[in-house]
């Protein structure tokens, strides 16, 4: 076969647990069975992906090296991604080399963050991202190695390595295999997450994030209850959005379709009024704070008039999405990493 | 040493992050200004999605231009030291003399980024670790106590 692809070759063994070992000998893997890049597969990836082997997709810190299609179908293949979701996650390398998502304090950081993608448009179904029971994991198909195809392309393009170019002190189980989740936009009483952002059809949307928690509220009666619940939770006092340094960051928090349509979307119609409720409820007086941290909050001028500190900047820096199983119950967020912004990109 | 930097403009590049090394350079400067330097002090900005943006941006060019000797800071965090490097191999990459200053802990993860922009031999300063966390007073002596040592260190750069 005629090749085009500019990567090194080595002679090995192709056999999984064989590769897997050459694998992580060679500082490629993350603990987890690796699939040999064979020549052929990383050709298929390549096609698969709609553009050349050498093109250069984004500049990626802490190396700020040149991320190719060719690497990363390597290390889609590595991961075990589907060939078809290559358009899928070469958008999202895009994304997270965009200025905005602070890729270089993202990759650096003591924090825990990690990126989890949201996915809107028909490319959910084609590929297969999960957006019912057990959306953000568990649900068994190809989400968990795309995520991974991602994680793995920081880890050896990007060159994130813990303990080296990574700070990170606990780092967080979507280090491995990264957060990939659709919405549930046919459930959805609002406009996509991403059309709200400005790009209708297949996209991806990206949030530097550390970590999900689940939110619980098992009797609410009103919208207004579940909404005040919601951003109560997420402006906990240790998100890092309310540390003395922060400025401003992105958060995301995932409403289940019952509660979206049956208790929000029925006692408040508007979404911005929606938007509205959680961003007032995330914000503490800045009396609860411990003193050492007013100083830095005063100085970046985030104490209001009224004497609270708001977690984000605006509603428009919270992005609500539906997913979920039909079980209700249960919220999800996802605290966004400081002085970080989500970026959103149609997938072609 | 004493009057080596006399008439010298000291560029201090702070950033967003830590009042411990505000306070650092601030004994820093009322120190260089008694060796007869001028100190300048330069604060990285926080701007949305605009972080690459400012990095060409007139103030930080500015601020390049005003000055003879760079100190970087403070690597004390995994993004803050990122940016305290990157932006001290700017100043290398105009021809400053420039020292970096870390917490002990954060030396690997300067000298590591440093190495990948190929810088193998930047002068690196340390301060004890954890620094953020002890009371104004003694990171205040901490600075007083490790101004001959920058100042050697400063030296050996110029």
């Amino acid at each position: 076969m005629a090749s085009t692809l500019s990567a090194d070759r080595f002679d090995t063994d192709v056999d999984t647990l064989a590769f897997t070992r050459f694998a992580m000998e060679h500082g490629w893997g993350d603990g987890l069975p690796c699939v040999a890049p064979t020549e052929d597969r990383v050709v298929e990836f390549v096609a698969a992906s709609g553009l050349s082997g050498d093109h250069v997709i984004g500049k990626l810190a802490p190396l700020r090296a040149d991320c190719t299609v060719e690497l990363v179908a390597i290390n889609s293949v590595i991961a075990g991604a589907p060939a078809e979701a290559m358009p899928l996650i070469c958008t999202v390398i895009s994304a997270i080399a965009e200025p905005a998502f602070d890729l270089a304090g993202v990759n650096a950081t003591t924090a825990s963050v990690t990126q989890a993608v949201v996915v809107n448009g028909a490319i959910r179904d084609r590929i297969d991202i999960p957006y019912r029971y057990s959306a953000v994991g568990g649900w068994a198909g190809p989400a968990p190695a795309i995520g991974r195809a991602i994680r793995l392309v920081i880890r050896n393009v990007a060159g994130q390595v813990s303990g080296q170019t990574s700070e990170s002190v606990f780092g967080q189980p979507g280090r491995v295999t990264g957060i990939v989740v659709g919405e549930w936009e046919e459930r959805s009483p609002w406009v996509p997450l991403s059309e709200r952002r400005g790009v209708s059809g297949d996209a991806v949307s990206v949030f530097g994030v550390l970590g999900t928690a689940n939110v619980l509220d098992s009797v609410a009666e009103t919208g207004e209850e579940l909404l005040q619940v919601m951003g109560r939770s997420l402006g906990f006092m240790g998100n890092n959005n309310f540390c003395q340094a922060s400025q401003f960051a992105d958060q995301l928090i995932a409403v289940n379709p019952i509660w979206a349509n049956e208790v929000i979307a029925r006692d408040i119609p508007s979404f911005d009024d929606v938007r509205q409720i959680v961003w007032e409820a995330a914000s503490l007086r800045i009396d609860e704070f411990p003193a050492t941290l007013h100083p830095g909050i005063e100085a970046r001028g985030r104490i209001k008039p009224n004497g609270r500190v708001y977690l984000m900047d605006s509603p428009d820096d919270l992005n609500i999405f539906v997913c979920g199983g039909l079980g209700s119950l249960h919220g999800c967020m996802f605290p966004g990493m400081s002085n970080h912004l989500a970026v959103t990109k149609a997938v072609s | 040493m004493a009057g080596s930097l006399k008439g010298k403009k000291v560029g201090l590049r702070r950033d967003q992050f830590w009042r411990s090394w505000d306070w650092v350079t601030d004994e820093w400067a009322d120190a260089l200004r008694a060796e007869g330097a001028t100190p300048v002090m330069w604060r990285a900005p926080v701007g949305k999605g605009d972080k690459q943006a400012v990095d060409g941006s007139g103030e930080f060019a500015a601020f390049l231009d005003s000055i003879d000797v760079a100190i970087t800071g403070l690597c004390n965090c995994g993004s803050c030291t990122l940016w305290a490097v990157h932006d001290g191999l700017a100043a290398l990459k105009h021809d400053i003399p420039t020292v970096f200053v870390s917490t002990e802990h954060f030396e690997r993860l300067a000298r590591t980024l440093a190495d990948k922009e190929g810088f193998d031999d930047i002068r690196i300063h340390l301060l004890p670790y954890p620094l953020e966390g002890r009371l104004e007073d003694d990171v205040r002596q901490v600075a007083r106590e490790h101004f001959d040592g920058l100042l050697a260190a400063l030296e050996t750069v110029r």
